[in-house]
């Protein structure tokens, strides 16, 4: 862990070195008719930044929700180092080191900020729901990653009264509570102040040299291009190219479905 | 003057003040971005505005007459359109009958023939795809049937709230090609974009907004040249977003 990473996110625990790729194969998804994944398969590697990007409505959510419990997938395996994910509740896959954040957030939002600090942690099961209060380590941690992001001055405000984008920060830290080995994003920088997007990517940059892996839907092309390798890019539910930032640029087919004007 | 704020104070329930005193003037026929950090008050400058919430102190007047405080339905009357962040459409019904309900507060028949005539007009794919559900569309579709509802009433003044929010780059460039049309059509656009240099390309004028104040206005190009406004609102990655494959969107160069 570096020590700017200490100095921006607050006193952070080691993680374990990079070990668990993910390996998603053949995974299809339909929704009445309508079919979201085709058979995408794709490998997260460990340790690495990588990107999924590709049109509206090419099934990036989707794979995330695949992967994260929240879907049941219609063929294929998911597969995280040893583990493989087929029917594991959303909890069950935090548990074994996977976090994420949604496009629209989901923070709760009749609780405090710092409250909302807390739920990654208790459900891990490091303390229970009873235990009062963020005490000691924790409550630096939590400090010091609201203190990062901005809004450690709402840190006793219920977190509905935060705007959209200061909700994205929230949910952002809160899953970091949970010092998980994957991170996966979903639009990160969406809604997100320009000079923040730049803090976020410093900030994941810093992370991902501390061991955390990261897969990251975005449409902002500035940060994906300069913080990502590899770019992977889906179109209906496929893969249809991956690589470099700039091999992915020049891809006739990228271009085609996506890219291009 | 189509709007004028003056001293406006706002924020909400028993919370602290957003709003701390903004002091805003919209000509008739400009098209104005409002950028600034998260939180410092954008999107409740827009709800202020178009009635959903009420000031605290300070005045809004809307061609002259102080609308503080009048509410949401009678303010959209008087010709005030308020597209929202995130996504309004009503996904189950389809797009024509989305478009549909902005013509529902127009009594006159032949006003909403009018109405319903432009917006398809400037949005043809409310026509193409009128009879499919509107939660199938892609999320840049559906903006575009958002905007298009708003337009059936032929507003005077249309507040965007983040319009290419989750939007994939070519379609955030279509929607912020419709706002330019729009605006050289004669419609007034208040527009908050967090794509900053998108935003300051496309419009006429730019304001910073920064803690409930008005920190900086100036014209779009000039904000966008100005070395601290770089500095302190623009970044980095955000300076090659959204742009084509070879620099050609309305962001900049990649």
């Amino acid at each position: 862990m570096s020590a700017a990473m200490n100095q921006r996110g607050g006193p952070a625990r080691p993680i374990s070195e990079p070990d668990a790729n993910l390996v998603i194969r053949s995974v299809s998804k339909s929704f009445g008719g309508i079919t979201a994944l085709s058979e995408c398969s794709l490998e997260v590697k460990a340790g690495s930044i990588t990107a999924l990007i590709g049109p509206n409505g090419s099934g990036k959510t989707t794979l995330f929700n695949c992967v994260t419990g929240f879907y049941r997938q219609e063929g294929g395996t998911v597969q995280f180092g040893d583990t493989l994910l087929a029917g594991l509740r959303p909890s069950g896959v935090v548990h074994l080191g996977i976090a994420r954040t949604f496009q629209i957030t989901r923070i709760f939002k009749k609780m405090t900020v710092l409250e909302n600090m807390i739920v990654p942690i208790r459900q891990l099961g490091l303390r229970t729901l009873f235990t009062a209060g963020i005490k000691g380590y924790e409550r630096e941690r939590a400090e010091g990653l609201l203190e990062f992001f901005g809004i450690a001055f709402l840190r006793n405000e219920l977190a509905g009264s935060l705007s959209f984008g200061q909700q994205k920060l929230l949910e952002l830290a809160a899953a970091l509570m949970a010092e998980p080995k994957l991170l996966m994003l979903d639009e990160p920088a969406g809604g997100l102040n320009p000079v923040m997007i730049d803090r976020l990517g410093a900030y994941i940059r810093d992370l991902n040299a501390g061991g955390m892996t990261f897969l990251i839907i975005e449409h902002n092309m500035g940060f994906v291009m300069q913080l990502c390798e590899p770019v992977i890019v889906l179109h209906r539910g496929r893969v249809i190219a991956s690589g470099t930032p700039a091999e992915v640029r020049a891809n006739p087919a990228v271009l085609d479905a996506y890219l291009g004007d | 003057m189509l709007v004028h704020c003056e001293r406006l104070v706002a924020g909400y329930g028993s919370g602290g003040d957003i709003l701390r005193g903004v002091d805003l003037d919209v000509d008739t026929g400009d098209f104005v971005c409002l950028i600034g950090p998260n939180g410092a008050g954008k999107s409740t400058l827009l709800r202020t505005i178009s009635g959903l919430i009420r000031p605290r102190r300070g005045r809004i007047l809307f061609r002259g007459k102080d609308i503080g405080g009048r509410r949401p339905d009678l303010l959209f009357r008087d010709g005030i359109a308020h597209v929202p962040q995130g996504r309004s459409t009503f996904p189950q019904m389809t797009v024509w009958e989305n478009v549909l309900m902005g013509a529902h507060s127009l009594r006159d028949q032949q006003l909403a023939r009018r109405g319903l005539a432009r917006a398809t007009e400037l949005f043809p794919i409310v026509v193409d795809q009128r009879n499919k559900a509107a939660g199938l569309l892609s999320g840049g579709e559906q903006k575009q049937v958002e905007i298009a509802r708003a337009m059936v009433t032929e507003p005077t003044l249309l507040l965007l709230d983040e319009p290419t929010l989750g939007l994939e780059p070519r379609a955030a460039r279509i929607v912020i090609q419709k706002m330019r049309v729009l605006n050289e059509l004669g419609t007034t656009i208040l527009l908050v974009e967090q794509n900053a240099r998108m935003g300051l390309s496309a419009a006429r004028r730019g304001c910073i907004l920064e803690l409930g104040t008005i920190k900086l206005e100036g014209k779009g190009d000039e904000l966008l040249n100005d070395p601290q406004v770089k500095q302190l609102y623009l970044g980095q990655a955000a300076g090659v977003d959204e742009t084509g494959p070879n620099g050609t969107g309305p962001g900049g160069g990649l």
